[in-house]
């Protein structure tokens, strides 16, 4: 397994929730885990917005410290280039949405190292990644821009609060399409964590792809886990 | 009807407009909105639209006049401190009798304030902002699909009344992501524009102006104008009034801060407490009727908002001295706590907080938890 792990993709495919849910993952199999907040393009729903809650679960988050978080400047901590090349561990790397966001890596590529695996997160229920084709258009779009070519697709289409297994399965047939356009393996299926209870039904389709089952960390203030955790 | 698709309310607000027939963007960037222009320029040129970014808020909402003044459907898009810049446009739109859509994605003020989610241009909104004696009509969606319904409403409501609407968001409306569905509008027909500027073969030629010098005829213009927001009073209000029937307290809250209002009500109810919501959806005309409908019965309302206290002053109007009302707001990008509401709720009802007239003398009741 490379010890770098990159997610780029278009704005609100699910790169930042992707990016945490395999950092659990990572932590569960006892490694330790470095993730690396490069969105400099998006002001809400971050992965240093959950950062509290993955330091309490032992993830380290590189991220804007202090009031730069809430800034919406492009500043990078100043120990990014030395984690992605020779931090210990680990290390996940989130991106900005779209090839603006993408652009933040293509800055930093000589910090990752050869053999890193940088995915392609797509839901085909977000705009412009409506069909293989559009999102073809897509990845070239932001693979340019971040001057790296993807290593695989992470197959993660839902619809919020709405997901069904059907959504998911047509999401993981697209992929397989945007797969067989660009030479590319579908490497992950992603799944909202709460269509579990119909896991058979959707390892049937996914076969020997492994699905990452998404729990999700940044949301609205209304929603849970503040009311588990408040009531 | 189309397929739900997962949007960010920025991009469905966006959808929505070329949707609803929309050809003509102006604008400045400006977080929390900035997916609004992007996705413009990326949607208007497919569908044979102008997309420009000007170089500041001020032209760009010059351009709107422009553009509306030819007859268009035009959107403009901001936040907070680039909608302060286009407020003397904004009122010659309204002087002139100009259709167009403003989306205002609020954040963080005064100043340049910050980028986080705040509802602190309630005021700016609903009570003028720019000078002069004018009304926009303002809608304040609490969902994706409600921002989406309302924006093709928006252009509609626009034309028929030949006045700027403004859709008044949060950040938090503009970045969060729901699904949505597109109703089909391949059947929009846009209305006839005879008073538009587009060449005057075979008829007298239009003007379209906010310049009037003679006292007298400003004066009736001014009235006339009245009149045209009496109709949309009469017309045009929007609510939700959720448990008006059984319930002795309410919550008010409109967008964002709704949502959280919900889920407490929905908390106490059942725990046995007979709370209720009201939710403006056109902030102006502010929905009088709502409160009319059931202050007779009401033992409280507990206005929650992200800002200091503005609405909660429509709110007083609207209830009139005939109950109690309450507030309980956080600023500058702080989003209430479904937690701190229901504490404000449990004091409202047992007594231990002040009403809203004493709170600002006693300056309590609003601070951070």
């Amino acid at each position: 397994m490379p010890r770098v792990t990159v997610f780029y993709g278009l704005y609100g495919s699910g790169k930042s929730e992707v990016a945490i849910n395999y950092a659990m993952a990572l932590l569960g199999r006892g490694c330790g885990v470095t993730v690396v907040d490069l969105d400099v393009v998006t002001p809400y729903f971050r992965v240093r917005d959950a950062s509290e809650s993955l330091r309490k679960k032992g993830i380290r988050v590189l991220a804007p410290a202090d009031k730069m978080q809430y800034a919406d400047l492009p500043v990078l901590p100043e120990t990014v280039r030395r984690v992605m090349k020779t931090g210990e561990g680990q290390v996940v790397v989130d991106v900005g949405g779209d090839p603006t966001g993408a652009k933040v890596l293509g800055g930093l590529r000589d910090a990752v190292p050869d053999g890193s695996e940088v995915f392609f997160v797509v839901n085909f229920r977000r705009p412009f990644s409506r069909t293989p084709e559009e999102a073809r258009r897509s990845l070239e779009l932001v693979s340019q821009s971040a001057g790296i070519q993807p290593t695989g697709i992470v197959a993660n289409t839902h619809l919020g609060y709405l997901t069904e297994v059907s959504h998911v399965k047509d999401g993981f047939r697209l992929a397989l399409e945007l797969g067989r356009k660009t030479g590319l393996p579908v490497r992950m299926c992603a799944v909202p964590s709460w269509l579990r209870e119909s896991e058979a039904e959707i390892f049937a389709f996914t076969g020997e792809t492994p699905v990452l089952w998404i729990q999700r960390f940044l949301l609205p203030p209304w929603e849970p886990p503040w009311e588990d955790a408040a009531w | 009807m189309s397929e739900p698709v997962l949007m960010k309310g920025n991009e469905a607000i966006a959808e929505a407009a070329i949707r609803a027939g929309c050809r003509f963007f102006f604008g400045y960037p400006i977080t929390p909105q900035n997916e609004i222009p992007e996705y413009m320029s990326k949607r208007l040129p497919e569908v044979g639209g102008v997309f420009l970014q000007a170089e500041s808020e001020v032209s760009s909402i010059n351009m709107v006049y422009g553009a509306a003044g030819a007859g268009g459907r035009v959107l403009i898009s901001s936040s907070s401190p680039g909608i302060s810049l286009m407020q003397e446009g904004i009122s010659y739109l309204a002087g002139s009798e100009l259709p167009c859509v403003i989306v205002n994605m609020s954040r963080g003020g005064p100043g340049l304030g910050g980028i986080q989610p705040s509802q602190a241009d309630y005021f700016q909104a609903t009570k003028g902002g720019g000078h002069g004696d004018y009304r926009l009509i303002v809608y304040g969606p609490a969902t994706i699909q409600e921002a989406c319904n309302l924006m093709m409403k928006a252009f509609d409501v626009a034309d028929k009344y030949r006045n700027p609407v403004m859709v008044l968001g949060d950040g938090m409306i503009g970045q969060m992501m729901e699904p949505v569905v597109f109703p089909d509008t391949s059947e929009v027909r846009l209305p006839e524009k005879p008073w538009a500027t587009t060449g005057n073969e075979g008829r007298k030629s239009n003007l379209i102006s906010s310049i009037i010098l003679d006292p007298e005829e400003l004066d009736a213009h001014n009235w006339r104008l009245q009149e045209k927001y009496n109709r949309i009073r009469e017309n045009e209000v929007m609510y939700e009034v959720a448990h008006g029937d059984d319930s002795e307290w309410f919550l008010v809250a409109y967008g964002t801060v709704a949502r959280i209002c919900r889920k407490v009500m929905e908390q106490a109810r059942k725990n046995g407490v007979k709370v209720g919501l009201i939710r403006p959806i056109t902030l102006w005309p502010f929905p009088d009727k709502a409160f009319k409908d059931v202050v007779h019965k009401a033992k409280g309302f507990l206005c929650v908002e992200m800002s200091t206290g503005q609405m909660v002053e429509d709110v007083r109007l609207a209830v009139n001295g005939k109950a109690p009302v309450y507030f309980y707001g956080r600023t500058g990008g702080a989003v209430p706590n479904p937690k701190s509401v229901e504490k404000r709720l449990y004091e409202m009802i047992s007594g231990k907080t002040p009403v809203v007239s004493d709170y600002w003398e006693k300056r309590g009741g609003g601070a951070a938890e």
